[in-house]
């Protein structure tokens, strides 16, 4: 893979146009496309807060006590929280933190998750065992319980919050991964290449992992939004991101106490986490019909 | 005729441990390839051909056991090498064809891609190359449209930007070959080469590969269970029964006249456009946990005598260039049928 820089236009040229075909299949489907459109927004929102927001200033501990309470207007469209703060400027903001979140803690997830998982899948043994029953002990109980076991230990931070997760999340892809290499393992272009004298190292990070992304890029996309939600879930009850921290989660537990009346003070943030996991949602699963359909065609071609 | 050898297998034993308990699934044989040879090897499926090839290259899988024997390549035991030194052989001195070129090629990178790959880490010692020291990979590339080329694939240039999935079965098997000859090994082994194939494309290719391997110099194995490939492309064939080699001939005299009860009847199978589909042989391949103990054709042979389940006949010489281990003939040139 590494070898791509080397290769001329015509491989690009074949690239581009696989690109094309993954394209038009994505187009295929409504949904996906919704999904799309919706993370684009978010992914826009979180990037360009700083300049959208029409107060950029109420994301952190800022306090107006004329303005407090105000319902949507035309001036504050998400209307005002507890302290005056302009509650669609603060959901910009949110945005920021629950994406970086999400990336980073499946970042980390993937860097500790993939390489354990093709050790496992690839050489047997009692390391293979190890590191499989290990992973088997983390999926045992639900994500959500041992992030809160975690992130209990630790300080209550939005880092604390992202290691927290991270430490729960990678057996996943360990597991993924591992179930992959096994059926690649046997194919026959890995005997092929340890024919032409490929090393072991060399066929399992460049023969069998360029072949396990398809399965890892899906999950990585249905992963963000609940990822999203567990960062969300920690942060509303007080184990990640504290006040004044613009957190989606954070936001819902100040906001929760001034419900019915001031409703817009947790419902606007409720939302944006909807929308955000719904998305992700939504483009995971366009995303796997694409890589499905490739699949059939390769195994079903002559 | 024996040339200068190239490759010498000296009594090689092969066992598998498995839930049934010990196979003895090759037992001690001998086969040599000398230089520019191409050698046949054939048999009925299951009698130890591709085990044969996968011991040469050191891939059997992890349940196998060498008991006994030598595989010498050019003087070196491959069967004392370890990891990087049998990897260094690999590819450079011996290559392998797979039989399958639908899975054989890596369905997520491009032809250009696998073929550099194979150059760009290796220098011509074999060796792995540091990132800096590699050489001008136009030149690299080159090679690989040239070996394109030479394996008869139309547009070479473009055939390396793609995928495996974007080819035919016959192109694919080219490019496999390609892929095999990219090193220029001393010694190909070609398994069940094209019979994934259909016939016609099958026969193109071997006839193509034959010519090719004389060209270049090289020698081959040939590992077949079809008698029309081993006539078309060896020069001599081993008549493998039951992990035994029971009978070695020059290829045209193999098909003159077949010595070995097996080999005749391994003939007489093969179907006929006119007459009757031929006789075929009674019974099948013997468990490889408990063979018969002396002559392992013994019970499915018609002309099975007393010694036959008492001693194991040696490969003899029964005359110029024919070896036979059947008890029905004497050891010297002679001929006792």
């Amino acid at each position: 893979m590494a070898e791509t820089i080397l290769v001329p236009q015509e491989i690009r040229a074949t690239r581009r146009e696989e690109l094309r075909r993954a394209w038009s299949r994505f187009r295929s489907s409504t949904l996906a496309l919704v999904g799309l459109g919706i993370i684009l927004m978010m992914a826009a929102a979180a990037i360009f807060a700083p300049t959208i927001a029409p107060y950029p200033q109420h994301a952190g501990g800022f306090v107006d006590f004329a303005n407090t309470f105000q319902p949507p207007s035309r001036a504050h469209l998400f209307g005002t929280d507890d302290v005056g703060r302009d509650v669609f400027s603060r959901v910009l903001f949110g945005a920021r933190i629950s994406l970086s979140m999400g990336i980073v803690v499946l970042s980390i997830a993937l860097a500790i998750g993939v390489p354990l998982g093709l050790i496992a899948g690839y050489w047997s043994g009692w390391v293979s065992s190890l590191i499989m029953r290990i992973t088997d002990v983390f999926l045992a109980l639900p994500s959500i319980v041992l992030a809160l076991a975690v992130a209990a230990v630790l300080k209550p931070t939005l880092t604390n919050a992202m290691i927290a997760i991270a430490f729960t999340w990678w057996p996943w892809y360990t597991r993924l991964v591992y179930g992959e290499v096994l059926s690649l393992k046997q194919e026959a272009f890995v005997e092929a290449s340890r024919s032409v004298g490929a090393g072991p190292w060399r066929i399992v990070f460049k023969e069998i992992l360029p072949n396990t992304w398809s399965p890892i890029i899906v999950k990585l996309t249905l992963d963000m939004g609940f990822v999203i939600l567990v960062e969300t879930g920690l942060s509303f009850l007080g184990l990640g991101a504290q006040p004044p921290t613009p957190a989606w989660g954070t936001m819902i537990a100040e906001g929760r106490i001034y419900m019915p009346a001031n409703w817009w003070l947790a419902t606007f943030p409720g939302l944006a986490i909807f929308l955000t996991v719904l998305g992700f949602n939504l483009l995971g699963d366009g995303l796997r019909d694409v890589f499905d359909v490739q699949i059939e065609q390769w195994r079903g071609g002559a | 005729m024996q040339k200068e050898p190239l490759l010498e297998i000296r009594n090689l034993t092969i066992h598998f441990h498995t839930f049934e308990g010990r196979a003895r699934v090759i037992n001690g044989i001998d086969l040599v390839i000398g230089k520019g040879e191409s050698v046949a090897l054939v048999g009925e499926t299951g009698c130890g051909k591709s085990i044969t090839a996968k011991a040469i290259l050191g891939l059997l899988p992890p349940n196998a056991e060498v008991v006994s024997g030598s595989i010498l390549f050019q003087g070196q035991d491959l069967l004392q090498l370890k990891g990087e030194e049998l990897r260094r052989i690999r590819g450079r001195h011996i290559a392998m064809i797979f039989q399958d070129p639908s899975t054989a090629l890596n369905p997520v990178f491009t032809v250009g891609e696998q073929l550099m790959d194979v150059l760009v880490h290796c220098d011509d010692q074999g060796s792995v190359q540091r990132w800096r020291t590699r050489r001008p990979v136009a030149m690299l590339r080159q090679r690989c449209v040239d070996m394109l080329r030479l394996v008869r694939i139309p547009d070479p240039e473009s055939m390396m930007g793609r995928y495996p999935s974007e080819l035919s079965g016959g192109m694919r098997q080219r490019v496999l070959i390609a892929l095999a000859l990219l090193q220029r090994p001393e010694l190909v082994l070609a398994d069940e080469l094209g019979t994934a194939l259909d016939v016609s494309i099958q026969d193109q290719i071997l006839q193509e590969l034959k010519d090719l391997v004389r060209t270049q110099g090289m020698s081959v194995l040939y590992i077949t269970h079809n008698l029309g490939v081993a006539r078309m492309v060896s020069d001599r064939v081993y008549v493998m029964y039951a992990g035994e080699i029971v009978e070695v001939a020059l290829t045209h005299a193999l098909f003159r006249r077949q010595f070995h009860p097996y080999s005749q009847g391994l003939l007489a199978a093969v179907p006929r456009l006119i007459g009757s589909i031929g006789e075929g042989i009674e019974g099948r391949i013997p468990d490889y946990v408990s063979p018969p103990p002396a002559c392992r054709f013994e019970p499915r042979c018609p002309y099975r005598m007393p010694v036959c389940c008492e001693v194991r006949p040696p490969l003899r010489e029964v005359e110029s260039g024919r070896w036979v281990a059947c008890h029905l003939y004497p050891a010297s040139g002679g001929d006792s049928s």
